[in-house]
């Protein structure tokens, strides 16, 4: 047996080649870098140019006595939104007002008394089917329900459409939220001889306050940007909010109206709209952002 | 020599009242039999580890000591006297089981609130009225993890480290002043120096408490317990389920197995 070891070549050069360049597998991997780079660029065109058209537009014409002037009559300077954003305000705290504790609750029944039941399978379901209604049927609901019933526009029926749009969210946003609390908590909290309801309200909750949190505030910063629903039921008016049996003016209505007529100065108003409200979202979003984090460190 | 010396010498057998008088006769998950034929005396004062292979039943059996498996899904053939009331007896509450049967488990769960919160819960829970600050005290430290938090009884329980974390968990459980003490391998999720502390503080617990502790740990439980509760899982034509196969003193049981399955465990043929 005097053939040479295995490892070596005859001459006793080393047969394992680490020098040897991979070529098609690293042509193939920069190729798939750059494709993945380049998507990813563009998937962010959209959103950046949408921020970029409603600054350059919207900021310059903007002025602060906006936010508390009413819409100026046809053909006429200077006015503002104000009778709009606190109609959105008022709109939007009604569907949170209404979606919240409703949604909130709905997740709690699902993930803390009924999971894994039917009757949990089929709230669900229907919480998801309603996640997929498109907004204009929520308004043409509250319409048919509320509108058509007590013949006139509302505040109330305004606030009401956005609830539904707003229930979805909370309810699978909540669920989840509840869902990552880790079992062993709600253990510890029932071995020290806490039940049920105890446990939700002490330990369960407060630790998914955070991600609930978070959860409202995507369907608040949903439900502040809707048109179709509130034309349907706020409708719009050129006057201050004085009740809630009343129609009010929104931003997102406002921006549909003043976008559509032939007016230099209404246009450029809807643009200051669309940034304002731009900025009203990105405010909400910033400050769940703050609070889930310090909740977090 | 002196092996054989201690085979012959009778030992005294410790007078011990008794604080749980399990006698499980079958124990249901579903409709599967989990557990069968439990029977032992858990000693009060004592340390009690409950050791076996995985799947053996012991974690099982130490939550039917306090009633922590689901009510709708489970259900216990037999009887477990404590304080002589049946636990599984028509009217007893579990939530009033659980105040005196305190439990510690396996991973630290503190609550994400701060430290003396953590320790409070149960207090405030169950209405206590006193001194809430001076029971909050005096549970850290016999947790042995006063020293450690005083000046930090407002950070979050959960920025502690894994073994501090335990201990607060310890401290929590003990606040509410349980009789019996409940440890499901406290330290299988700890480092070997947290795990060192935590076995220092279980002896000295067992001046309060009555401990019944869960361990895959075999060197654990030779340094920390009394009594020794070592369970095996039998299979039958349908299923596979836990069995007491054999309880006794600890040094008796370690030196003189009776069963084969308890001789290989310990020469850690199975784990």
């Amino acid at each position: 047996m005097t053939s040479p070891s295995p490892t070596l070549s005859p001459n006793g050069a080393a047969r394992i080649d680490l020098t040897k360049k991979l070529r098609w597998r690293s042509i193939f991997s920069n190729s798939l870098d750059a494709t993945v780079g380049i998507l990813t660029c563009a998937a962010i065109v959209p959103l950046l140019s949408v921020i970029y058209m409603v600054l350059s537009h919207g900021a310059v014409h903007f002025r602060l006595s906006m936010l508390w002037q009413l819409p100026p009559a046809a053909g006429m300077e200077g006015g503002g939104f104000g009778n709009a954003l606190l109609g959105t305000l008022i709109l939007v705290g009604i569907g949170a007002l209404v979606s919240v504790p409703l949604g909130v609750l709905t997740a709690i029944f699902l993930t803390e008394y009924s999971r894994g039941s039917k009757s949990a399978r089929v709230i669900r379901f229907s919480a998801k089917i309603l996640s997929g209604l498109p907004s204009i049927l929520a308004g043409v609901f509250i319409f048919g329900v509320l509108v058509v019933t007590t013949k006139h526009f509302s505040v109330m029926a305004g606030g009401l459409a956005l609830s539904i749009l707003m229930l979805p969210i909370v309810i699978l946003s909540t669920e989840e939220a509840l869902l990552r609390v880790p079992h062993f908590l709600r253990e510890a909290s029932l071995a020290l001889g806490a039940n049920q309801t105890q446990t939700v309200l002490n330990v369960t909750l407060p630790t998914a306050a955070p991600a609930i949190l978070t959860g409202v505030m995507l369907a608040i910063a949903r439900a502040a940007g809707e048109t179709a629903p509130i034309i349907f039921t706020a409708l719009t008016t050129p006057y201050w909010i004085q009740s809630l049996n009343e129609p009010t003016a929104s931003m997102s209505v406002l921006i549909y109206n003043f976008a559509t007529v032939p007016y230099k100065n209404l246009i450029d108003m809807a643009w200051s709209a669309s940034f304002i409200l731009i900025l009203i979202v990105l405010v909400t979003n910033v400050i769940s952002h703050f609070v889930v984090n310090r909740s977090k460190s | 020599m002196s092996e054989t010396m201690a085979a012959i010498t009778p030992k005294p057998r410790e007078k011990n009242k008794t604080i749980l008088d399990i006698k499980i006769e079958t124990f249901f998950y579903g409709r599967l039999a989990a557990l069968r034929k439990v029977h032992l005396e858990i000693p009060k004062n004592r340390i009690t580890a409950f050791i076996g292979p995985s799947g053996c039943g012991k974690s099982t059996t130490l939550r039917c000591l306090n009633r922590m498996h689901p009510q709708n899904r489970t259900r216990l053939e037999g009887q477990i006297l404590f304080d002589n009331q049946n636990l599984y007896g028509p009217t007893i509450d579990p939530r009033m089981v659980r105040v005196h049967i305190g439990m510690v488990f396996q991973q630290p769960n503190p609550f994400h609130i701060s430290v003396f919160d953590n320790v409070a819960f149960g207090l405030r829970l169950n209405g206590f009225r006193g001194n809430i600050e001076e029971r909050v005290e005096n549970a850290l430290k016999l947790a042995a993890l006063w020293d450690d938090v005083k000046d930090r009884l407002k950070d979050p329980g959960t920025a502690l480290s894994g073994g501090q974390q335990q201990r607060l968990c310890i401290a929590r459980a003990i606040a509410v002043e349980p009789q019996v003490l409940l440890m499901d391998e406290p330290c299988s999720a700890l480092d070997p120096i947290s795990t060192g502390k935590i076995e220092e503080l279980i002896l000295e617990l067992k001046k309060r408490f009555s401990i019944v502790i869960v361990t895959h740990n075999l060197g654990q439980a030779t340094r920390v317990s009394d009594y020794l509760a070592y369970f095996f899982v039998e299979r039958d034509k349908h299923s596979r389920f836990g069995r007491l196969q054999e309880y006794g003193p600890t040094q008796e049981l370690v030196d003189h197995p009776k069963s084969e399955s308890l001789r290989s465990y310990l020469a850690g043929k199975i784990g």
